[in-house]
């Protein structure tokens, strides 16, 4: 017995495959690990696609667009938490380095080290400063009994902590890098520039954007289309990529399987909106309402580049070149002449009439999966995304969905655009001012089109604010820019309170019909989807006429829905007096009676 | 006593041979005598009615004599004698005393005994209640006596358990009496030892293994479902893998309240063992039973004795069990016709303009006519219908027992298998357990066990809960038989069968070894060491496959486009020791035991998984075989341990004045080491009015015991680890790298989790008061309860505030207060040869929460807070529909306050609680009451006459508060499927103002989910219900006929478990105590066949 308790059970045990806090932050490698933890997508939020109005998402509204959000919401509580495990871990390592528990580390590193913290502090500051206004403030780590304390602190003054973190970051951190992404001056001061420009502090964004191109490092990627498909550029300033072989995704890219062609068997559920195809200029860089040059038959004449790069082009009844087309598809000539009207191996064809699409690879015409004409659900709006499609999102099914596609979160172009913004806002723009950004924009969108861009001249304040505004959604769509922009323009409240357009439900009800209408077709066709037919035959598919655009540069598509052209999908809706705000988590206000809520939540 | 008499005259060519000892004592007392003849004969003394005395003034020296010779000397002048009654036993008794019934009107009655195997019993006694008046049993089990009229028969026999009878109005009895494994006073098994049951003190619900049986499932847990008082036990899915939840006097914690469960003596697992090994479950259920296990006692514990073999006593049987099941009751969804109506009045509600957006009025009003010629392109597809109609099982038990003075010997292995409504799903589990115990000499005893367990589970990849989402638009097999696309690829049906499935297979050895030394008289030293070893191998196979579009075209299935194999292989691995001791001391009345003891545990795991993806080969699901580009691999690993000494201390004078003492220290690794020792005591006490001499056992009241018992328990099981080290989390990353044009992976390492250093024991103080009573001849009997629970320094995760950046651990940080009660009443009696009887029980608590420090725990709907239910409703509280659009204002013209903007007509309006002319989550929310069930019972009937038996048992829940909720989110992503009981009962803008008002649910919208679904009273119910779990009839063929083929026992029945719920509220087609996601709870219709050789 005495040798059986000599061998019992030991109690002081020690977890096996975990670490322990108590003993971390020794070196290097355990202080660049916690650093690795911050730079993850949860921590530098990425708004949906799906909250803002350059979006179509057949699955159904969402809080944000529909006005319901409430305290106990997870997209307002989920943020909040995220941005606050960022802040705390930050002033983990700050307190660490602080405390010189780490040893062996270079002077250099540690100033490196302190700037990457600084950059997540500021970050996190300046996003919670965004969405929830007054937040919790605190400098240096907290105990929990004054966490349980703990009270909101005005707006202003969490700004200016994400104004000092940031400065102390862009003070400590290098211009450049090279390989392994690591944050640097000009992000710091990018984020600053974001965040002062969100709450009109336009000063600030000046001075910061002006830092930002003093510092010679960043430039226009030289081509727009292939920004989103690229690896590298001197123009991303911070961002996000995924993993194919462990199947991670960014952002919209965990599932890029929506996006995706019916036709090899994608969703293709959700898309850019009707408003958002109606916001680009055209070539002569009027809005379409202004503009001589727009065809309302083929809405993809003479447009701004960008649009042909952001949603798949397809021909109308109505395209100059509309006979050609289709016999280049018999010829054989149809890849060679029409690349940009191939998508992932087909043709994108949402006419109602086209029953079948050109396969690519075989050169003959198969059966349509993308249009009313054989799948009830198709496209609701018949517009695709283009932007960011890589030909290898065909084989989405062996990389668990996801693509690996950057996630331009930082990039110059907002530098160039926030810029010229401020100076607008605060009445001292000059041509020079317009020339050293926005044109500078819109040249590098034109580039390559074989058009001369329309470049921006002088204009009064407001003229040249629907310009900006108008340029800012067409250059930035899916890029989490535009939720922002409608709330800091505080022009939400006009973008949401209407309904979200596609186009009428009906299908021909059957795959297999022939194309033919009458005595010719091969079923009966609902009177609903004949609506459809006529749409197209008459050039109003799939907006038809023209909507005019108010000084905001919003499109109202209601004269369309009266003409039978679209249909309402949802009404949404936004509450000014409290949605410019999200809710503080009820349950902190719960835990904490002294922290207070946003207004009307 | 006249046995001994009777015995000698009327018995004398029974007591055959008379068996011879040899015996040296000096200076010895009776009892020294008396175990010196059992130990050399198999003679059994019986000296229930005397008082032996312990003068040591015998001195004897005969080799080989007589024992009756040995005992003529021994009892030499004393006022003693004794009776050679069978081989088996010798009773010892006073000197004979007077008949005291002479003069009363006389009957004879005659009878026979036998026992359970309808063996009659030779040599057993029959005495008429007290008197001396009695005979013993003759060869053939018969007897003959003279009684008054309506005098009560006690019936005895050594080994067996002593039955009374009454006689009134009868001339012939036939008594099986019940075999008592431990001689002379039935003792049970308490925590590290035996005790008698009289001098049990605390609170306890017992259950012999008979009962379990009656109820098939492979769980053993489900089976105890309304068996006892006070031990709730609950399921959410018919899956026969899954077990059930137990909860032993309710939810007194926040961390486990899972019971502990001892098999033999040593923690393990309840499911790991058959229904058909089980001898007997204890449940103990307050702090004065339980305080000997300690700090994982503190939810209760379950206390399982398996079967084990008797002496010179062989046999083999076998039980067969085959049943079919069907789902005691299945949720309808909208069909096509109703669910696209449906769906466009939803599109209006959420801002369409016609009432046809979706689908047109000509399109619907053809659909069905249209769905007749072509199907295809017009289907209505009832999901429910490719689920299978009725699922199968069987179980086979065979068992093996016999034994030797030296060695007895058990063997039973147990097959269990069955399928599922869904198809591809089986489950199948053998069962193997082996019980050996070993008399090495005198003081030398020996167990040796071992339990196999194998369990293979094949899973397809989708549960029932995808066939309900899916509408009834979707197709699922074409006209031609082939596959269709369902949603988009999405089919159900052909994902369940050709997606391939999961198998996992779980192995488990359990062993022990027992050595039981008696060094001297009356102390016992046990040593145990039971290793405990498990090992899981998962192999999930999912396999590309396409379905055909209605249009011709192939697409592989949604989520199956690409072929993987996952494997899994987890084991753990345990240690339990015990070594304890245990000295009981009888003389005069007094009845002492000690026992004190040590027990350590440690426990680890290791947990590790790899796969591959993109395999060429569809049907190779080996790792070797994937593509070596796509492949992962995972694995973790973590252990605890814990020690413990323990002492208890039991006295009792006369059964009829009872005290017990426990102490139990224990250290816990998941404590750091300053906090990492606890002490626990507990007292009970127990008094047997009965046997006071001034009480009138033969009154109406037979029987009546009181206890008292105070005690406390500790608990550390939190799930965590090591609580109180702040961990670090190692995670991956990915960061883009320009230079290569792909994200870096690298390693990560965060503090997800706060830490409280002093984080320590909760305590659980239990103070309870108890009476056990038994009337009207002992046939009926009554146990209740009354109990009050103090948890202090409870473990629990409190609110944090979540702008503090770490998640809330768990932390010593509230009380609660428990008070409840259970009773239990049942009723045996025989008629002749018609025996039956009925028990009922019934128990309740409600928990409070004390001190909290101000802070909170809210758990989506539930908020635990100083002055609430533990999990107390915490939800809005609602004034129901809105009716109309003039129902947005109030009588005053206002705006009513609205929980977004959208709320409109047909949406709920909510209660504005403090009155800010807004709904919020933060303001609004109110205590809505108890969400724990309450009033929970159960109970059982049972009838034997002749041949026949049956039974009949029923549980249920008297009163519970249940939040509805839909299985899935009607018409979400404008696909999903509708329940037809919301398309059938809704708020529609069709409807009138007064059909409106009697609308159970509001409108279909998928754009104000958030305020048509919010938790609210609007969806709270009443979830009471009772089900029959069991009815059995059984037939056991005359032992006359199967004896011919050597048959001893041949018994068949009938029965049907779990039959649909009554008495419920529930939504048509919505089982109580389903889910919503996993399977149906099934009904069971059973044949089964006993046979014993």
């Amino acid at each position: 017995m005495a040798s059986c308790l000599a061998a019992c059970a030991d109690l002081d045990l020690n977890p096996l495959s975990e670490g322990s806090s108590e003993n971390w932050y020794n070196d290097e490698t355990e202080i660049e690990m916690s650093l690795n933890d911050l730079w993850r997508a949860d921590f530098f939020p990425i708004d949906d696609v799906a909250w803002d109005d350059d979006w179509l998402n057949r699955n159904g509204s969402n809080e944000i667009t529909l006005g319901t959000i409430t305290s106990k919401s997870s997209i307002a509580s989920t943020r909040w938490t995220a941005l606050y495990k960022a802040i705390t871990r930050s002033l983990k390592i700050l307190d660490a380095l602080d405390k010189g528990k780490a040893s062996g580390v270079s002077e250099a590193k540690v100033q490196q080290y302190k700037g990457e913290a600084y950059f997540m502090l500021g970050c996190a500051y300046g996003t919670l400063s965004m969405y929830y206004g007054d937040c919790v403030l605190y400098k240096n780590p907290i105990s929990l009994n004054e966490a349980y304390k703990a009270t909101r602190s005005p707006k202003s003054d969490v700004l200016a902590f994400a104004y000092e973190c940031l400065d102390k970051a862009a003070e400590y951190l290098p211009e450049t890098y090279s390989g392994q992404q690591i944050p640097t001056k000009g992000a710091a001061l990018g984020f600053k520039a974001r965040f002062s420009l969100f709450s009109g502090d336009y000063q600030t964004t000046i001075d910061a954007c002006q830092k930002c191109m003093n510092l010679g490092v960043y430039q226009l990627h030289s081509n727009y289309k292939d920004l989103f498909t690229t690896t590298s550029s001197k123009e991303l300033m911070f961002y996000f990529q995924g993993d194919l072989s462990q199947k991670v995704g960014i952002g919209m890219f965990s599932c890029v399987k929506n996006f995706v062609i019916r036709k090899i068997g994608g969703f293709s559920n959700q898309c850019p909106s009707l408003e958002l195809f109606c916001a680009y200029t055209c070539t002569d860089g009027l809005p379409i309402d202004q503009s001589p040059l727009y065809n309302p038959k083929d809405p993809f004449e003479n447009r701004d580049p960008r649009l042909a790069y952001t949603i798949q082009p397809f021909k109308t009844k109505y395209s100059k070149d509309y006979a050609e087309y289709t016999q280049s598809k018999m010829d054989g000539t149809f890849p060679k002449k029409y690349p940009d009207y191939i998508t992932l191996g087909y043709e994108y064809n949402p006419s109602p009439y086209a029953t079948t699409v050109y396969e690519a690879s075989s050169g003959k015409m198969v059966l349509n999966n993308d249009s009313k004409a054989s799948n009830q659900h198709s496209v609701y709006n018949g517009i695709l995304l283009r932007k960011y499609v890589k030909d290898d999102w065909a084989n989405y099914n062996n990389y668990g969905l996801v693509s690996d596609n950057i996630f331009p979160y930082l990039r110059y172009a907002e530098i160039l655009m926030s810029y010229i913004e401020a100076k607008n806002e605060l009445g001292t723009i000059t041509q020079e001012d317009l020339d050293k950004t926005i044109n500078l924009v819109r040249a590098r969108a034109y580039n390559g089109s074989g058009i001369q861009y329309p470049k921006v001249t002088l204009a009064s304040q407001s003229e040249l604010r629907k310009i900006i505004r108008m340029e800012r959604r067409v250059e930035f769509p899916f890029e989490s820019v535009r939720y922002r922009d409608l709330l800091r323009w505080h022009i939400a409240e006009k973008s949401y309170n209407k309904p979200m357009y596609y186009l009428n439900r009906e299908w021909s009800g059957n795959a297999n019909w022939n194309g033919k209408t009458g005595s010719e077709s091969n079923r009966t066709l609902s009177s609903d989807f004949m609506v459809l037919l006529k749409n197209w035959d008459n050039g109003n598919f799939p907006i038809g006429g023209i909507p005019p655009i108010d000084k905001d540069g919003l499109p109202d598509l209601s004269g369309m829905q009266n003409a039978g052209y679209i249909t309402t999908f949802y009404m949404m809706g936004f509450d000014k007096n409290k949605n410019y705000l999200w809710p503080v988590p009820a349950d902190d206000i719960l835990v904490n009676p002294n922290i207070t809520q946003n207004p009307g939540y | 006593m006249w046995i001994v008499l009777f015995s000698f005259l009327c018995c004398v060519n029974m007591a055959a041979q008379e068996q011879r000892a040899s015996i040296n004592l000096k200076n010895a007392t009776l009892k020294d005598i008396i175990s010196t003849i059992e130990k050399q004969t198999t003679y059994r003394f019986s000296y229930r009615n005397v008082v032996l005395d312990e003068h040591r003034n015998i001195t004897v020296s005969l080799n080989k004599a007589k024992v009756s010779t040995i005992l003529d000397v021994a009892l030499k002048g004393r006022n003693l004698e004794y009776s050679i009654v069978s081989e088996k036993s010798i009773v010892i008794s006073d000197k004979q005393k007077t008949n005291p019934n002479q003069g009363t009107s006389k009957k004879r009655i005659t009878g026979i005994i036998h026992d359970e195997k309808g063996e009659p019993i030779i040599g057993a006694n029959v005495v008429e209640k007290g008197t001396t008046n009695g005979i013993i049993t003759d060869i053939d089990g018969k007897f003959s006596l003279e009684i008054p009229s309506n005098a009560v028969l006690d019936i005895s026999y050594i080994g067996y358990k002593t039955q009374e009878i009454s006689t009134s109005g009868r001339s012939s009895i036939d008594v099986k009496l019940l075999e008592n494994t431990q001689n002379i006073e039935e003792v049970v098994v308490i925590g590290y030892g035996t005790a008698r049951k009289v001098d049990l003190t605390g609170s306890t619900s017992s259950l012999n293994g008979d009962r379990i049986k009656q109820t098939s499932t492979p769980q053993l847990s489900r089976q105890l479902q309304g068996q006892m008082a006070g031990v709730q036990v609950s399921r959410s899915t018919g899956d026969p893998s899954s077990s059930a939840s137990i909860r032993v006097r309710g939810i007194t914690t926040m961390s486990t309240n899972d019971p502990l469960v001892i098999v033999d003596g040593v923690p393990g697992s309840i499911d790991d063992v058959s229904s058909d090994d089980v001898k007997d479950i204890q449940i103990l259920k307050d702090a004065a039973s339980a305080a000997i296990y300690g700090s994982r006692a503190a939810a209760g514990v379950i206390l399982i004795t398996t079967k084990r073999a008797n002496s010179k006593d062989f046999s083999m049987t076998y039980n067969l069990e085959y049943g079919s099941d069907v789902a005691t009751t299945k949720p309808k969804s909208a069909n096509a016709v109703e669910w696209m109506t449906g769906f466009n009045e939803m599109r209006y509600n959420d801002g369409a303009t016609s009432m046809f957006s979706g689908y047109s009025e000509e399109f619907l009003n053809k659909y069905n006519t249209n769905h007749l010629t072509d199907p295809d392109s017009y289907p209505d597809v009832d999901w429910m219908s490719y689920l299978k109609k009725t699922a199968h099982h069987q179980r086979h038990t065979f068992s093996l027992s016999g034994g030797t003075d030296k060695l007895r010997t058990n063997f039973s292995m147990n097959y269990y298998k069955s399928d599922a409504l869904v198809e591809v799903k089986d489950y199948e589990k053998y069962n193997i357990r082996s019980s050996n115990d070993y008399n090495i000499n005198n003081w030398i005893h020996a167990s040796a066990d071992i339990n196999l367990i194998y369990s293979k589970s094949i899973t397809p990849h989708n549960s029932i809960w995808s066939y309900m989402y899916e509408n009834s638009l979707m197709p699922a097999i074409w006209s031609d038989g082939e596959y269709a696309e369902g949603k988009d690829g999405d089919n159900p049906y052909a994902c369940t069968k050709l997606s391939g499935q999961t198998d996992g297979r779980g192995y488990t050895v359990h062993g022990k070894l027992q050595l039981d030394l008696t060094p001297i008289k009356n102390l016992t030293l046990t040593a145990v060491a039971a290793p405990n070893y498990y090992f899981y191998k998962g192999k999930d196979h999912a396999k590309k496959y396409k379905v055909r579009r209605i249009n011709g075209d192939y697409i592989y299935s949604q989520g199956y486009a690409s072929t993987s194999v996952t494997e899994a292989r987890n084991d753990n691995h345990s240690l339990t020791m015990q070594f304890y001791g245990n000295y009981k001391l009888q003389f005069n009345k007094h009845s002492i035991s000690a026992m004190a003891g040590y027990e350590d545990y440690s426990y680890e795991w290791e947990n590790e998984s790899a796969w591959r993806s993109n395999y060429t080969l569809d049907n190779y699901p080996y790792l070797n075989l994937g593509p070596a580009d796509n492949q992962y691999n995972s694995g973790n690993a973590g252990h605890n341990a814990y020690r413990s000494v323990f002492g208890r201390l039991m006295y009792s004078w006369a059964d009829r004045y009872m005290l017990q003492a426990n102490i139990r220290s224990d250290g816990s690794s998941r404590f750091a080491k300053g906090n990492r020792w606890a002490t626990f005591p507990s007292f009970s006490a127990g008094w047997v009015i009965s046997e006071e001499p001034w009480f009138k056992k033969n009154g109406t009241v037979n029987y009546l015991k009181m206890r008292a018992s105070y005690g406390q328990l500790g608990n550390e099981r939190i799930g965590s680890e090591f609580p109180y080290q702040a961990l670090l989390n190692f995670g991956t990353g990915y960061i883009p790298n320009a230079s290569n044009g792909v994200a870096d992976i690298v390693q990560t390492a965060y503090q997800s989790d706060y830490a409280f250093n002093n984080i320590t024991w909760e305590t659980t103080t239990t103070y309870g008061v108890g009476l056990d009573a038994k009337f009207l001849r002992n046939r009926l009997r009554f146990t209740g309860d009354l109990y009050y629970k103090k948890t202090e320094n409870m473990l629990l995760t409190v609110g944090f505030p979540s702008y503090f950046g770490y998640n809330a651990p768990q932390n010593n940080a509230a009380d609660m207060n428990t008070k409840g009660w259970d009773i239990e009443i049942a009723w045996n009696d025989q008629i002749n040869d018609f025996r039956y009887g009925a028990s009922f029980n019934l128990s309740d608590y409600r928990s409070r929460m004390g001190y909290m420090a101000d802070k909170q725990s809210i758990d989506s709907n539930k908020i635990t807070e100083e002055g609430s239910y533990y999990q107390e409703w915490y939800m809005y509280k609602s004034k129901g529909i809105i009716l109309n659009d003039a129902a947005m204002y109030d009588s005053q013209g206002k705006k009513i306050a609205v929980l977004t903007n959208n709320d409109k007509a047909g949406c709920i309006q909510y209660v504005d609680a403090n009155g800010d002319g807004n709904i919020t989550a933060s303001g609004d929310r109110v205590r809505l009451g108890n969400s724990l069930p309450e009033m929970q019972y159960g109970g059982s009937l049972w009838a034997e006459w002749k041949n026949f038996d049956f039974n009949l048992s029923f549980q249920g829940i008297g009163h519970q508060t249940v939040l509805w909720s839909w299985p899935t989110t009607p018409f979400e992503y404008q696909t999903y499927s509708c329940p037809k009981v919301l398309i059938d009962d809704h708020w529609s803008p069709s409807n009138t103002d007064e059909q409106n008002a009697k609308a159970k649910y509001p409108k279909l919208t998928t754009g104000n989910t958030t305020n048509v679904y919010a938790a609210s009273d609007f969806y709270l119910f009443s979830g009471a219900y009772m089900r029959v779990k069991n009815i059995t009839l059984g037939y056991t063929i005359p032992k006359a006929i199967t004896q011919k083929v050597f048959v001893n026992r041949l018994r068949m029945y009938f029965s049907a478990n779990d039959l649909p719920a009554l008495f419920d509220n529930y939504p048509k087609g919505y089982d109580p105590e389903w889910n919503r996601n996993g399977d149906f709870i099934m009904s069971s219709y059973i044949f089964g066949l006993n046979v014993t050789f």
